[in-house]
């Protein structure tokens, strides 16, 4: 099982800044910005598993926020203590903010435009491959049979159902994982 | 309606709503736009609309909902109220922590990652579903694929340059 809890720098603040605002360029939302967290600390830097991001962000499904903002501040905390939390939040939100408030500004030219349209039709697809590309390297560790891709089957499948609540799905699993799952062995990398 | 009170309702909706983005977007369009016609439904939309388009997390559109009735202050007021709960991770992390060891918490932690991977698959068949909806969306798709995958360029740069393929061939075939 990994550790998670303590604090273990391994960056320097201007370096956890650098890859925190790198996510942030992501489009796609939540998923988008997990892809680019999961290239810069898990296959480039080498500094966190697979398997411990997956599990942060399935806790920041349960926290009352933003998912991504409960992995922000628990990965900027592991690797830099609480000005961690605090520089990865902030490197996260600046790409997006500065946009949305530009867009913003921009209403009265942009509202009832084809410009809005345009952005959206062609980022959308593309947000879509780095949100597939992200889900299927994540999941990796779970594409062989096992009771582990039975659960995301299943999860999956009611995720997909209308007015299901994605982090009711989850907890569920974890529910049913106390009891199916403990005390067996995982499945290989 | 003051900003103390903008500030509330988002905050409480955020945390009530456990960050679930279309609870949080129903429960404020009421509030702000029915309730205290602070903003129309245009507004409401765009700022909407704005979380979609725009890099990062999906609910940074409440800053352009702050910035429409507060400005600057506003939108930093907001964002910074969709913030603070995330904090919440830091204590039950410890907590966790404490127990990992215990073989039922390690089966919940590898259910609950399991369920999340299925999670991930159920919101990128949700995105296809508005996403795919001619040609060229399915040419940036595809090739946002091949730039990562056979290219093996970053992320960021095969998303960007297969937008920008997409943004050129919508152009095209406007003009013609």
């Amino acid at each position: 099982m990994t550790e998670i809890a303590e604090p273990r720098p391994k960056l320097s603040l201007a370096q956890l800044f650098a890859v925190f605002f790198r996510a942030g360029c992501a489009f796609g939302g939540g998923l988008g910005v997990l892809a680019l967290l999961q290239e810069q600390l898990v296959t480039l830097r080498r500094i966190l598993p697979d398997k411990e991001l997956v599990t942060l962000w399935s806790i920041g499904r349960l926290m009352p926020s933003g998912t991504m903002t409960s992995v922000a501040v628990a990965v900027g905390y592991r690797l830099c203590g609480f000005a961690g939390t605090v520089v990865a939040l902030v490197a996260m939100i600046v790409p997006g903010f500065v946009c949305v408030v530009v867009l913003t500004i921009a209403y009265g030219y942009l509202a009832h435009g084809p410009v809005l349209d345009y952005i959206d039709a062609t980022l959308l697809p593309a947000a879509l491959g780095i949100v597939v590309i992200s889900a299927v390297r994540l999941g990796r560790p779970l594409f062989r049979l096992s009771l582990d891709l039975a659960f995301a089957v299943i999860a999956c499948a009611a995720a997909l159902m209308p007015d299901v609540s994605p982090a009711l799905v989850i907890l569920a699993g974890g529910v049913a994982g106390a009891f199916l799952l403990r005390g067996k062995e995982a499945p290989a990398p | 309606m003051s900003l103390v009170q903008l500030l509330l309702v988002i905050f409480t909706y955020n945390l009530l709503t456990f960050g679930n983005g279309a609870a949080v977007l129903a429960l404020l369009q009421h509030r702000l736009v029915q309730d205290a016609g602070v903003l129309n439904l245009d507004q409401f939309l765009y700022a909407y609309a704005l979380g979609r388009i725009t890099p990062g997390q999906n609910n940074l559109y409440l800053a352009s909902i702050g910035y429409m009735i507060y400005g600057w202050l506003g939108a930093l007021a907001a964002i910074v109220a969709i913030q603070v709960p995330g904090y919440l991770v830091l204590p039950v992390l410890k907590g966790y922590e404490r127990v990992r060891h215990q073989r039922s918490v390690q089966g919940f932690i590898r259910g609950l990652t399991a369920a999340s991977v299925g999670l991930m698959f159920s919101v990128a068949f949700n995105i296809s579903r508005e996403a795919l909806t001619g040609l060229v969306p399915w040419i940036v798709f595809l090739s946002t694929l091949a730039l990562v995958f056979l290219a093996k360029r970053g992320l960021l740069l095969g998303m960007v340059g297969a937008a920008g393929l997409g943004l050129g061939l919508k152009l095209i075939l406007s003009i013609s």
